[in-house]
């Protein structure tokens, strides 16, 4: 971990790698598309493709190492990629998924290449294809569909515009762009319907790539940001937290909860990457661990999602219980991806949120609450989505099959990852830490500050 | 790794390897199971006598096992922090998860989550073994909150029965309440200290003071000891069902009889582990101490009385092991930390035997239906001389020769520092509550029972008073520091004195009633009294409305989040 802390436009791991990667996909999609007739081939194609770059990508980490935050978050969108297409059924309906899956990761390394240009064409590029997605292959479209597919449009107009206006109007239009992206009240819509809506597989894929666009944005404008914009967007952190958490509760499909349970967590990523200020490095060590750790996880929680939705459709989880009876390898998965979303030991998002609450930041005791408000809320949706999923009898006029090996094989896979990730917070932690009061010498830096006194007895 | 304690890291170790092999082959290894649980969970007890064993041989000391990790030792070191308390424990949580798991090997045969079961139930016990070794708040904390966890998974065991995962949610909801303040304890531990290592963290907390101010830069200042100390109590609060958080315990009976066993006897406790285990960090804090024997006091009182309230059997054992966690708890918030944890094992020893045996007159009772025998009121007369003899002796008599005995024959403390209010609460509520049990069983007022009843009595209180000074001084062999606990827990004069003079008032107040009541006399009491009376008793029959309470501000949340959504 410590050798990635040089910002996300750090020298990314060779360039030779790094192109021949996006080639291979690049030709895998377009393999994907000519084999386009024969679902399985096209799917056999994207996974050997996507595989291949993958390894040429690891092979070159393991020659070089890391050297940029960049190299981590380009292992991220491949990797998860790979596992989508895994978890995905080689069928007929099955094929969008393959497609978009290949798309969206060859458009998550176009955007996180250093140059300046590639990302802007890359970011530009993935609201229409998102819309041309979602028009396509979308689930119905209701009025939270077209907000969505609108907050997109908004996106390209404002990448459209940023290179025209004055600096602080630019860094404006950048925070639109890291609302829509990561997301954050009130632009999460196009968040949502994409990872709730795109078909199969892919949900994961674009619940990965989004939130990773719009923390290289955010790392970007930090430290631009002017001291008012701070405490604004402390407060729309907040907010965020208070409204995500509100309606993962009452969500009743799968994927609403899953969907809104990761807005909350990238609420708290925001909280810290605008209270953490001026603690580099330490800021993006610990905001790349927990938004690794994050995707991870929910990346899980995103493609078990789509295989309730691929055998159920859009029943709501009222209407399907008793999967832990039916479904025993797919309950046993589940539980275990909601431990770690819960933030609970051993696994990676309960070392990210404990790095953070002991860096004793100037808001503490505001982060403390509103980390705690987070862990309570997640106390609450998460079992009642438990229960109503795994939980009570099963319904008779439903077929119920259990995983196949792709999709339990991914599964297995993001909890490994989480797990391992969880790990190399002993690196984190292995920080050398003032033996006291941090909280003390930040005591006045903001209003949420208390005021320690210190008295040596 | 020190060599005779290598044999101290299996112990925790074995039920866990047994755990997850269930958990993974559980369906190869079917009913087998249980023998790989049973095994396991046996060695780890037969290893946890002899750590005990060489514990005690040693000089009092903490013996850390590192296991080579690399993590900063003031934030995280995992080992094995061993010393008389994490040995006690030890033995305790094996001694009771060996039984529960061989009553378990037939109770739940052919039942369809027999792997699962014996899975969870090995992978709690480890949890609870590394908790109680936790050579650092960190760890410890880790395992607390996968206790909470686990604990939730085991109480949903039947799934498929909605009250079962109704009554799990609940429960881990408030544990997640009591994990979230602990969380909060943490943080503001490290952040204050720099290091979450127990002695480490001791060591500062006692040489600096420092305050903080209740609202940013306000005034007044409040201690950081007393705040992060009454933090972690509500860890302990919620875990060990501390009124107001105690309403997750008396309705966790749909679960399998040995898995309450394991609860009432074993997970409960957690919360007077983890006041002993900062004892020192409690002993700068007499304020949190006042404030544990408040609660713990209030525990006592409402638990006893909706438990002698309630018509249903399990949820009168419910409030029973509530009452029970009042007594360890308050025993801690009077200084008496030992005690605490001698409470706790002689609890778990009465609530194991009480659940398994009632798990074996259920199986009985289904078999033969002359089983319960019926009960007559009619045959016995309302309470015979033998009777109130027997209860003037229990609540009246034979708390004064405790307190005498406690002024005369004990070294300890517990004179000078007015910790002889825990025997008089002990005795005189534990034997009004037995003299309840008798009022309603005259039919069982005979010689042999009543001698029996005071003999038990003399047993316990002498049990106590032997455990008051012999157990101190194992769990904590330095006097200094026992009376310090002692010291920093004793109530103001006046406080004690009304506190003991309002008990008195009370027991003898309500002995008066009842023996006339019992009598056929009639005794004038005010009318705002009998009202207050019948006040009481409706709170208690009705839990002090608080469950309703609760169900009432979860349904105002999930209607504001139900606008919010259609708003947004």
């Amino acid at each position: 971990m410590s050798g990635m802390v040089d910002g996300i436009s750090g020298q990314v791991l060779g360039y030779q790698t790094l192109p021949l990667a996006a080639v291979i996909v690049a030709i895998g999609l377009l393999g994907a598309l000519a084999l386009w007739t024969r679902p399985r081939a096209a799917w056999a194609w994207a996974l050997g493709a996507l595989g291949l770059a993958c390894a040429g990508l690891a092979g070159s980490w393991v020659e070089t190492g890391w050297t940029s935050t960049a190299d981590l978050l380009f292992a991220l969108v491949a990797g998860v990629g790979l596992v989508a297409l895994l978890a995905q059924h080689p069928t007929p309906r099955g094929r969008p998924a393959v497609l978009l899956t290949l798309l969206g990761t060859f458009l998550g390394f176009c955007a996180l290449w250093p140059e300046p240009a590639m990302r802007v064409w890359a970011l530009g590029g993935v609201g229409p294809v998102l819309v041309a997605a979602l028009i396509r292959f979308g689930a119905p479209r209701d009025g939270g569909w077209w907000i969505g597919v609108g907050l997109f449009g908004v996106g390209l107009a404002v990448l459209a515009l940023r290179p025209l206006v004055e600096s602080e109007a630019a860094t404006l239009l950048g925070l639109i762009v890291v609302a829509l992206f990561l997301p954050v009240f009130p632009l999460h819509g196009a968040f949502m319907v994409a990872v709730t809506r795109l078909p199969g597989t892919a949900t994961a894929v674009f619940a990965v790539l989004l939130p990773v666009l719009g923390f290289s944005e955010l790392l970007a404008l930090a430290p631009t940001l002017p001291v008012p914009w701070r405490s604004a967007l402390l407060a729309v952190a907040v907010l965020t937290a208070v409204f995500g958490s509100l309606k993962a509760l009452v969500q009743l499909r799968m994927e609403g909860v899953v969907a809104y349970s990761q807005f909350v967590q990238m609420a708290l990523l925001l909280w810290y990457v605008v209270a953490a200020h001026g603690r580099e490095p330490v800021l993006t060590e610990t905001a790349l661990y927990l938004l690794v750790a994050v995707l991870l996880i929910w990346s899980g929680l995103h493609l078990a999602a789509s295989q309730v939705r691929a055998r159920f459709g859009s029943l709501s989880l009222e209407q399907v219980s008793g999967l832990a009876r039916t479904m025993p390898r797919f309950a046993t998965l589940v539980v275990l991806l909601v431990t770690g979303a819960m933030g609970l030991p051993l696994f990676a998002l309960f070392a990210a949120h404990l790095e953070i609450l002991i860096q004793a930041l100037p808001h503490f005791f505001f982060g403390l609450a509103l980390f705690m408000f987070v862990w309570l809320f997640a106390s609450w949706y998460f079992p009642v989505l438990m229960h109503r999923l795994l939980f009570g009898r099963p319904r008779e006029d439903l077929a119920y099959w259990d995983l196949r090996m792709g999709e339990a094989t991914s599964l297995v896979t993001m909890l490994v990852l989480v797990v391992l990730w969880g790990l190399l917070a002993t690196d984190l932690f292995m920080q050398d830490r003032d033996p006291v009061p941090d909280l003390a010498a930040h005591a006045g830096d903001g209003p949420e500050a208390m005021r320690p006194e210190v008295v040596p007895q | 790794m020190a060599s005779p304690f290598l044999l101290a890291f299996l112990i925790p170790l074995l039920p866990l390897l047994a755990g997850i092999a269930i958990g993974l082959f559980g369906r190869v290894l079917g009913e087998q199971s249980s023998r790989v649980g049973v095994a396991a969970v046996v060695s780890a007890f037969v290893a946890a006598v002899w750590t005990l064993y060489e514990t005690s041989l040693l000089a009092p000391r903490h013996v850390l096992i590192d296991l080579g990790s690399p993590i900063s030792r003031d934030f995280f070191e995992f080992g094995l922090y061993l010393d008389r308390l994490s040995a006690v424990m030890m033995v305790v949580i094996t001694g009771v998860s060996t039984v529960v798991h061989l009553y378990s090997v037939r109770y739940l045969q052919g039942d369809r989550g027999y792997a699962r079961f014996f899975s969870l139930l090995g992978l709690i016990t480890s949890v609870l073994l590394w908790l109680v070794c936790s050579p650092n708040l960190f760890m410890l904390f880790v395992f607390w909150q996968l206790l909470s966890w686990l604990l939730y998974l085991l109480l949903a065991y039947n799934y498929g029965h909605p009250p079962a995962y109704h009554n799990a949610f609940k429960t881990l909801l408030v544990h997640r309440i009591g994990d979230v303040a602990f969380l909060a304890g943490i943080a503001l531990a490290f952040n204050l200290y720099g290091t979450l290592d127990f002695a480490l963290l001791f060591a500062r907390a006692a040489e600096s003071s420092i305050t903080l101010p209740l609202w940013p830069g306000g005034v007044p200042l409040v201690d950081a000891v007393t705040v992060l100390t009454l933090l972690i109590f509500i860890g302990a609060m919620a875990k060990s069902a501390q009124v107001p958080l105690h309403v997750w315990l008396p309705d966790t009976m749909d679960t399998p009889t040995p898995v309450s066993a394991l609860m009432h006897a074993g997970i409960v406790n957690a919360g007077g582990f983890l006041l002993n285990r900062l004892a020192p960090l409690y002993g700068l804090s007499p304020t949190t101490l006042h404030v544990i024997f408040v609660i713990g006091g209030l525990t006592i009182l409402l638990g006893a009385t909706m438990m002698l309230i309630q018509s249903d059997i399990k949820k009168t054992l419910g409030f029973s092991t509530v009452g029970q966690m009042g007594y360890m708890i308050m025993e801690c918030g009077l200084g008496a930390f030992a005690l605490a944890i001698f409470h706790l094992i002689a609890h778990g020893i009465f609530k194991a035997t009480l659940f398994l045996g009632a798990g074996h007159v259920i199986h009985a009772a289904r078999r033969d239906p002359l089983l319960p025998p019926l009960f007559s009121r009619e045959e016995h007369p309302p309470g015979s001389r033998l009777t109130w003899v027997t209860g003037l002796t229990m609540t009246l008599v034979l708390p004064l020769m405790i307190l005498l005995a406690v002024h005369g024959f004990l070294a300890i403390p517990l004179r000078d520092q007015q910790g002889a209010v825990i025997f008089l609460f002990f005795a005189w509520v534990t034997a009004s509550q037995a003299l309840f049990s008798l009022y309603r069983l005259n039919a069982v007022a005979t010689w042999t029972v009543e001698v029996g009843m005071i003999m038990a009595l003399v047993l316990i209180g002498v049990t106590y008073l032997w455990a008051a000074e012999t157990f101190t001084y194992f769990l904590y062999p330095l006097p200094a520091e026992v009376a310090g606990y002692f010291q920093a827990a004793a109530l103001p004069n006046w406080l004690f004195d009304a506190l003991v003079i309002v008990t008195t008032v009370l027991i003898v107040g309500v002995w008066v009633l009842l023996y006339a009541n019992a009598r056929g006399r009639d005794v004038v009491v005010p009318d705002w009294a009998s009202a207050t009376l019948r006040r009481i008793y409706l709170l208690a029959l009705h839990r002090l409305y608080l469950d309703a309470l609760y169900a009432k501000l979860g349904q105002g949340l999930i209607r504001v989040a139900q606008r919010v959504d259609r708003m947004i």
